[in-house]
């Protein structure tokens, strides 16, 4: 019983550990954030990729994507977390351009642009790379013109340096025009002063369309107007052009006008000046940026204007429904389930090796257990915040397939242990465990860079939450039992191989029972996940079955666990032919969730993914090997009967 | 004692084996593994009709057309026959064996819907833009020969040759078609799925006539966008004549028989509808910030008679009447720009057309104003070719630029000389929704059998596992109690 208040205490203190992180000084430029304004920047509401998502998502997704991890080690040692990095880029730019945050982890991109590489892989600054950032933009406008079949591997990369590059420029540049002062002397009759700040300038936009016009009957223009005029609509489109591509930060009023979108400052200026929309409201958040940055140097004034302007941004996203799972995103990232659950399934894995060796101690055993429980309670946990987060269910992208299947895999095989208390399929959990949750973080850093967001806003044909919840998520369980039955699989072939308990009879059949029944669930979930697909299909795109890619993946795996069962009720198959068939099916599980999507055809193009050839080829060729070491192990057993 | 095996009972006994249901699930694995394959190079559905759709793969070897593995459709008769001996005629019905029996008898009702679906299913889509009315609806892959005479009316009766009646002719081959209505005996021969048509001299192969070549091109992975090709002979009446007929046909073929005037046309085969659909309003809504679409729906009118009833058509809620799907499948224009959609007033006649038109690749849809479409692909960069479905007229836009191009019109004959019509420019943009087509009599029993299935697989699991988890308590037990005996 101590043992488990242990084990709580222990788990209550990891969990815990991340969640004050502090920011630390950049070292250089400006005094370190206080951590109240990371906290409050951390929840402001910001529009990007299609949905409203907390800034701290936005900052760890883009630093994820340029830098390949959530913080930032410069190069005088010191770290910046996500949030710090984006306060800096949004305010401090100059600074932001010096920090080295693109991980380029092959010379030959750089050899390609004329910059000289410092290691096969390492980390520039945006200053760096700006040196060549004319040579970066044609060679990646030639690669986007090649087939991307035919695309080499550093056109690819080069591809996405380029959009990394001009993601980054307009993070950079989001607040630009808080820093401009605009030429308004001579035009006394809109503005007093002579020089003004863009939310004065768009105020007095009413006046400037109507000299600019000429009021019938009142003063038009004289040509001296004009000029200066014409110089502040340059500075105008200047501005305008230059905030075209960060992010959407400027929610709107519910009652005003023009509430229906979010506004960049770029739309601000195009509606101010092409139509007679009253955009006061907008132009309140507009002056609550400006003042950010005229009191940036100043941390209680930054404190008291990020207040002020969060108090305004969070009320409209809050009246408009935009609001509601903003801070819980925020914990999302911060308790981190899934970098969590893989540490607990690794601790669980070393409690089954113990095991192995120490096999009659009874608190390894409950050791084991409670590390995969709370590993697989930690996943489940984080699937069910991302559910809540995006209001669907839990399988919508690729990564989150990984996510659930490896939750899926680890439950099957805790039930299978728990019918069988051999030991067993309790270790291939851990196993599967963390391979899964090694492999989500992986494909984390490829979805982030490929669709900039692991919740991004998916296209009409899956916007029900009905077909999603049951013909994918039965699906990917489907997927999950196939990876079980093979792992069972694996343990049978190389146990005999190894002569692991090579006297109990009674320890393989009990997995080759095992891998049947797992071998059967899967099949019940597959083939009913296939025909729900064709029954989703025969209301979205017209037709049953149409042998799309993706739906002849699910068909193969299904024609293999029925190949299974019938192979074994006709005798075709004994034990070894079991297990080298769930490995096979193993491989055509990976072909189907992974496999097709690299063919880039069908109507499921939402799936579509590349550069995991080589992931998936080593696996093949390593279970190709564990089908070769079944041979191995049935000439052995044979020439010593 | 020994039995007698009859012939019948070792056909029975090679029929309902596990050995046989193993071997043709074999090859329908492969079948599936080298069909998804095909698809990256020759697309959908090339794939589809070679694995799947047909009994043989086919392999030309010397010149002879060889079977050289059996296809999609010869496995799942011979399982289908399997699974009915094996799982439905030979097994003992008893309360261990039930699921087993349901799962197999819904996977029967399964291939059997794939198969009536297969042999009697229409398939195809409409395209249309607010306000415009459709009765048919256009097969992307079918064609039909119609004979209609010209008369000058605006309607005329057509005699329809289905596809089906002339897709076998290959070179060389060809077939009479009569009519008591025809004063001519019409002869169809060398029929190619997807062809082009070349002035006589470019190339050797073929099928040469009047100084032109019908060739086999090499299919494009989109159906919509190949035209097929025969060669149409008449006879009888008093008069004969011989004509090369191309899906893009600028007009259709017309002669003289009986003193009067007859037309014959090559064109994308149509499915009348029991109603008539206008598109009232069509909404695509993108995702905040971004061009990519969250939804779109069509709010449409179905009428039929004097009845109008208002329906709204979108993705995943399709309409469902008369023995038609019409589902909401795509829309235009994609990207609307300066040069994209737009209304064209060309010498008098408003013409409709979309898409856009400066960029190389894109497809061009025009209408005329009965609301026929066609497309056609820019082969050329700044010169797009447009055929209109309607019987008499193609349009060709040329000079493309950004303000608007040329259009011009051509009436018949060979390719030269082409009328100038009138020039085009942008008035308006238009949004159009796709909707496809099914009529499928089987459209729901796909639905029922799954079901069917996941009660008798759930049975039969629910039934496995209970046993499973009986064994290894009882196991258990024997396990502690000999490890009690051990230990006293």
């Amino acid at each position: 019983m101590n043992y488990f208040y242990g084990l709580i205490v222990g788990m209550g203190l990891f969990l815990g550990q991340a969640s004050g992180q502090s920011e630390s000084s950049t070292g250089a430029g400006r005094a370190p954030w206080e951590s109240e304004v990371l906290e409050l920047f951390a929840t402001l509401p910001v529009q990007d990729g299609g949905r409203i998502k907390p800034m701290d998502s936005l900052a760890g997704l883009r630093l994820l994507q340029f830098n390949g991890k959530r913080t930032l080690k410069l190069r005088d040692g010191t770290k910046l977390d996500h949030r710090a990095w984006l306060l800096d880029c949004f305010l401090f730019p100059e600074l932001a351009r010096t920090y080295p945050c693109f991980r380029i982890d092959n010379d030959a991109v750089l050899a390609a642009v004329g910059l000289e590489a410092r290691a096969k892989a390492d980390w520039y600054t945006f200053e760096e790379l700006s040196l060549a950032r004319q040579k970066i933009a044609a060679e990646a406008a030639g690669a986007q013109a090649a087939d991307p079949a035919e695309r080499s591997l550093v056109q690819t990369k080069l591809l996405n340096l380029e959009s990394n590059l001009r993601t980054f420029e307009g993070l950079t540049l989001a607040l630009d025009f808080t820093r401009r002062s605009l030429p308004t002397g001579g035009l006394e009759g809109i503005w007093s002063q002579s020089e003004g700040d863009l939310a004065t300038v768009l105020e007095g936009a009413p006046g400037f369309k109507a000299l600019w016009r000429g009021v019938p009957g009142g003063e038009s223009a004289s040509s001296e107007q004009q000029a200066v005029m014409r110089t502040l609509a340059e500075h105008l489109a200047e501005i305008s052009e230059r905030g075209r591509g960060g992010p959407v930060l400027m929610a709107p009023h519910p009652d005003s006008v023009s509430a229906e979108r979010w506004w960049r400052v770029t739309d601000l200026i195009d509606v101010a000046f092409d139509s007679d929309l009253d955009l006061s409201a907008e132009i309140e958040v507009l002056r609550g940026l400006q003042r950010l940055e005229q009191a940036k140097a100043d941390p209680e004034r930054l404190r008291t204007e990020l207040q002020a302007l969060h108090g305004l941004l969070v009320a409209r996203a809050d009246a408009r429904g935009e609001y509601r799972a903003i801070e819980l995103e925020v914990d999302l990232y911060r308790w981190d389930p899934f970098t969590r659950a893989l540490v607990f399934y690794l601790l669980g894995f070393l409690g089954v090796c113990f095991s192995l060796v120490a096999p009659n101690k009874g608190w390894l055993r409950k050791f084991t257990w409670g590390m995969t429980l709370g590993s697989t309670a930690l996943l489940i946990f984080g699937i069910v915040l991302r559910c809540i987060i995006r209001q669907r269910p839990p399988v919508v992208s690729l990564y989150d397939t990984v996510l659930f299947i490896t939750a899926g895999a680890v439950l099957m095989g805790l039930v299978t242990e728990w019918l069988t208390r051999q030991r067993i399929a309790i270790g291939l959990s851990t196993v599967l465990g963390t391979a899964g949750m090694f492999l989500a973080g992986r494909y984390e850093l490829k979805e982030v860079a490929s669709a900039g967001d692991t919740m991004a806003s998916v296209v009409a044909v899956l916007d029900t939450n009905y077909y999603l919840a049951i013909h994918v998520t039965t699906i990917t369980l489907g997927y999950a039992a196939g990876l079980l039955a093979g792992g069972l699989g694996h343990i049978w072939i190389l146990g005999r191989l190894v002569g692991y308990r090579s006297g109990d009879r009674e320890f393989y059949s009990g997995l080759t029972r095992m891998t049947y029944g797992v071998v059967c669930f899967g099949l019940l979930l597959s083939v009913f996940g296939t025909i729900m697909g064709g029954v989703w299909a025969n209301d979205s795109w017209g037709r049953f079955w149409g042998w799309d890619p993706k739906e002849n993946g699910a068909l193969l795996i299904c024609l293999w666990e029925i190949m299974i069962l019938h192979a074994r009720m006709g005798g075709y198959i004994r034990d070894r032919g079991l297990a080298v068939m769930a490995v096979l099916g193993a491989v055509v599980v990976s072909a189907s969730w992974w496999g097709v999507n690299l063919l880039g055809v069908g109507l499921h193009s939402y799936g579509f993914t590349s550069g995991v050839v080589m992931a998936l080829a080593s696996f093949w060729a390593f279970e190709i090997l564990v089908v070769l070491a079944a041979g191995v192990g049935a000439k052995r057993e044979a020439a010593r009967k | 004692m020994t039995s007698k095996t009859t012939l019948p009972s070792r056909f029975l006994g090679l029929f309902s084996s596990f050995g046989l249901a193993i071997v043709l699930l074999a090859c329908l694995f492969l079948l599936t593994i080298f069909g998804t394959l095909y698809q990256v190079d020759h697309g959908l559905h090339a794939a589809k009709e070679r694995f799947f759709a047909s009994w043989f793969l086919w392999t030309e070897v010397g010149g002879l057309r060889l079977p050289t593995f059996p296809a999609g459709m010869t496995c799942m008769t011979l399982l289908s026959m399997n699974m009915l001996v094996g799982g439905l005629l030979r097994l003992k019905i008893s309360r261990r064996t039930a699921g087993i029996v349901v799962v197999h008898l819904g996977i029967a009702f399964l291939l059997l819907s794939g198969l009536v679906k297969q042999w009697t299913a229409d398939e195809g889509h409409i395209s249309l833009a607010e306000g415009r009315v459709a009765e048919t609806f256009r097969s992307d892959h079918l064609w039909e020969v119609t004979v209609f005479e010209v008369t000058g009316e605006d309607s005329v009766e057509e005699l329809v040759i289905r596809h089906g009646e002339f897709a076998d002719l290959g070179r060389d081959q060809r077939r009479r078609f009569t009519s008591s209505e025809l004063p001519f005996d019409l002869l169809l021969s060398n029929f190619l799925p997807s062809a082009m048509v070349q002035p006589a001299g470019a190339e050797e192969g073929g099928v040469e006539l009047d100084g032109f070549h019908l060739m086999a091109s090499p299919p494009d992975p989109e159906p919509g966008r190949n035209a097929a090709g025969l060669v149409v002979e008449i006879s009888g009446g008093g008069s004969s004549g011989r004509a090369l007929l191309w899906g893009f046909q600028v007009a259709p073929w017309t002669f003289e028989s009986g003193g009067r005037t007859w037309a014959v046309d090559l064109r994308h085969a149509r499915f009348k509808m029991p109603f008539q659909l206008r598109l009232e309003d069509f909404q695509k809504e993108d995702h905040p910030g971004m061009s990519m679409a969250r939804a779109y729906r069509s709010d449409v009118t179905k009428i039929v008679g004097e009845r109008e009833e208002r329906i709204r058509i979108q993705m995943n809620e399709p309409l469902r009447s008369d023995g038609l799907v019409l589902f909401q499948s795509s829309w235009g224009p994609q990207d609307a720009g300066p040069a994209g959609p737009c209304t064209f007033d060309v010498a008098g006649s408003r013409v409709f057309m979309f898409g856009h038109t400066i960029r190389e690749g894109r497809a061009v849809r025009l209408s005329n104003a009965s609301g026929d479409w066609a497309s056609y692909e820019e082969r050329i960069p700044g010169t797009v070719e447009v055929r209109s479905v309607s019987a008499a007229t193609t349009f060709y836009a040329r000079d493309v630029t950004r303000d608007g191009f040329r259009l011009s019109l051509r009436v018949g004959g060979p390719v030269l000389p082409i009328l100038s019509a009138g020039s085009g420019h942008i008035l308006e943009e238009e949004p159009y929704s796709v909707f496809s087509v099914v009529r499928n009599v089987s459209d729901k029993w796909p639905e029922y059998s799954m079901w069917v299935i996941t009660l008798g697989l759930l049975t039969v699991f629910v039934r496995k596992l209970l046993g499973f988890a009986r064994t290894q308590g009882r196991r258990r037990a024997v396990g502690d109690n000999s490890a009690q005996g051990v230990r006293s």
